[in-house]
């Protein structure tokens, strides 16, 4: 379970996040909303320890995370996997030591990494990109590496950052449906920031809808169409 | 507040350093990725470091030996040279070649991984940047850039030679002999200790650099302007402090 108590996240003198608290339970789909600038991404980046709160806490399965070293947090890491909105793969290496990046220090031998490798990439419907550099990959690929070298540090919890923005809407479509199979596949709890209203009621458990700072709305992707909030109307009726 | 921003860079500085001697201490040391940066940064540099160091090399030797010439003492040539290129012109010029190729690729390798979120998706894989991106760069500079003043003595001494023996008809023999008079074991030990302690503030440098680059282009840009800035005074300051101290 992950939990955000009262959390604050101010840069130069702005608080980017206002007394944030959220509670998101095991094996869901929790959704964060909002428009851009709304504090979306930074939440993902407190929740896996890039960013530290100015003040509140942030507890994983009860774990005070906040109070945690920068040696201490990659135990945290390993255990919450962040996919970034950029891919952010290693592009000075190829596809598959960017996805078998995770099992560097085993020292394994190469057939084994390689079957690895190729069954976590089968797992994301990619085959035959091992030896490709990112550069040679398309962004819903991209994508899709990014997600796979998530998947190999076998995570509770996956963190997603905008997946779709940036694809086509069919990649983009793709990209929802492998989030789903995964979610199914790997009974991991899921995080996931988009502004995209489509597909946080296909992906969907609960949404959140953040608004300047604070947590406008929390509830079921049918009740944030029928919430009488005038932010949540609005931001409906621009989606 | 100039002042600050220094002071605040050399505190980065500090810690960068403590940690990354605390995990060389450790073991903490990926040789693969070790052997790859001495071969980008180190042996790649080559071909700088011996073209600097020869024409250097030369030109020291012309204004020595034609001033030594007029007095009638340019078979003292061969002892100015060798003290100066063992305890000075190599390793220096080694350091600035350094600075200036691999200074800049460090910085801007690094720069440009943190500005696309690179170092970030590190982190969030449950690896530290500093064992992963510094600490084997700072070996491969430590490795490499007393090698590279071996060859950068050697080349500066031969550049010398020639314009020495060919341009002020200094016999050969008299040449060597006087560099070797002049040149003692702990000068050669100098050398190198120079040369390693340059490879190890280049690198710190130029990694600090690209982990603190800012956003964009721009931000990579500045980075890899400043770490070859500063690693240019960093080895000419260093080379002062450790000439009082060795040389003494």
């Amino acid at each position: 379970m992950i939990r955000l108590e009262d959390v604050v996240y101010e840069v130069d003198g702005v608080n980017i996040l206002d007394g944030v608290s959220l509670q998101i339970e095991k094996g869901e789909v929790f959704v964060i909303m909002g428009t851009s600038g709304a504090g979306k991404t930074t939440i993902l980046r407190l929740l896996n320890g890039l960013l530290r709160p100015t003040s509140g806490r942030v507890f994983i399965d009860g774990e005070d995370i906040t109070q945690l070293t920068e040696k201490e947090m990659t135990r945290i890491r390993r255990r919450v996997a962040l996919v970034f909105q950029s891919a952010a793969l290693f592009d000075s290496l190829p596809v598959w030591a960017n996805v078998g990046f995770a099992w560097r220090k085993e020292r394994l031998p190469e057939g084994e990494l390689l079957r690895r490798v190729q069954k976590i990439l089968a797992l994301v419907g990619l085959d035959g990109v091992e030896d490709r550099m990112p550069a040679e990959l398309s962004g819903g690929m991209q994508k899709r590496v990014s997600l796979a070298r998530a998947v190999a540090m076998e995570p509770d919890v996956i963190l997603y950052d905008e997946p779709t923005s940036g694809l086509d809407p069919i990649t983009s479509r793709k990209i929802l449906d492998l989030m789903v199979e995964l979610q199914n596949r790997l009974k991991v709890t899921s995080v996931v920031v988009t502004h995209d209203l489509q597909a946080a009621s296909q992906i969907g458990t609960r949404v959140a809808l953040l608004h300047e700072g604070k947590i406008a709305f929390v509830g079921s992707p049918a009740e944030l169409y029928e919430s009488p909030q005038s932010i949540v109307q609005e931001f409906v009726a621009g989606g | 507040m100039w002042i600050i921003k220094r002071l605040e860079r050399l505190g980065r500085m500090a810690q960068l350093l403590v940690e990354t001697f605390s995990l060389l201490l450790r073991g903490r040391i990926d040789w693969r990725e070790v052997f790859s940066h001495m071969v980008s940064l180190g042996v790649d540099s080559l071909p700088l470091v011996l073209l600097i160091s020869g024409f250097t090399g030369m030109v020291f030797s012309f204004q020595v030996s034609q001033e030594f010439s007029r007095l009638g003492l340019a078979s003292l040539s061969g002892q100015l040279m060798g003290m100066a290129v063992i305890r000075e012109l190599g390793p220096v010029l080694a350091g600035v070649a350094i600075a200036g190729r691999a200074g800049s690729a460090i910085a801007a390798e690094i720069g440009s991984m943190k500005v696309t979120d690179q170092v970030d998706a590190l982190r969030s894989l449950a690896t530290d940047p500093v064992e992963y991106l510094v600490v084997p760069r700072t070996v491969a500079c430590a490795v490499m850039v007393p090698v590279l003043t071996i060859f950068s003595n050697a080349i500066s001494l031969f550049g010398g030679y020639l314009v020495a023996v060919y341009g002020f008809r200094v016999v050969p023999v008299v040449f060597w002999d006087g560099a070797a008079q002049f040149v003692s074991t702990w000068d050669l030990v100098g050398s190198l200790v120079k040369g390693l302690a340059f490879g190890i503030l280049v690198a710190l440098i130029g990694s600090d650099c690209g982990l603190n680059a800012s956003e964009g282009a721009q931000g990579v840009g500045r980075a890899t302007f400043s770490a070859v800035v500063s690693s240019l005074v960093a080895v000419f300051a260093a080379d002062y402090v450790l000439s009082l101290l060795w040389f003494r």
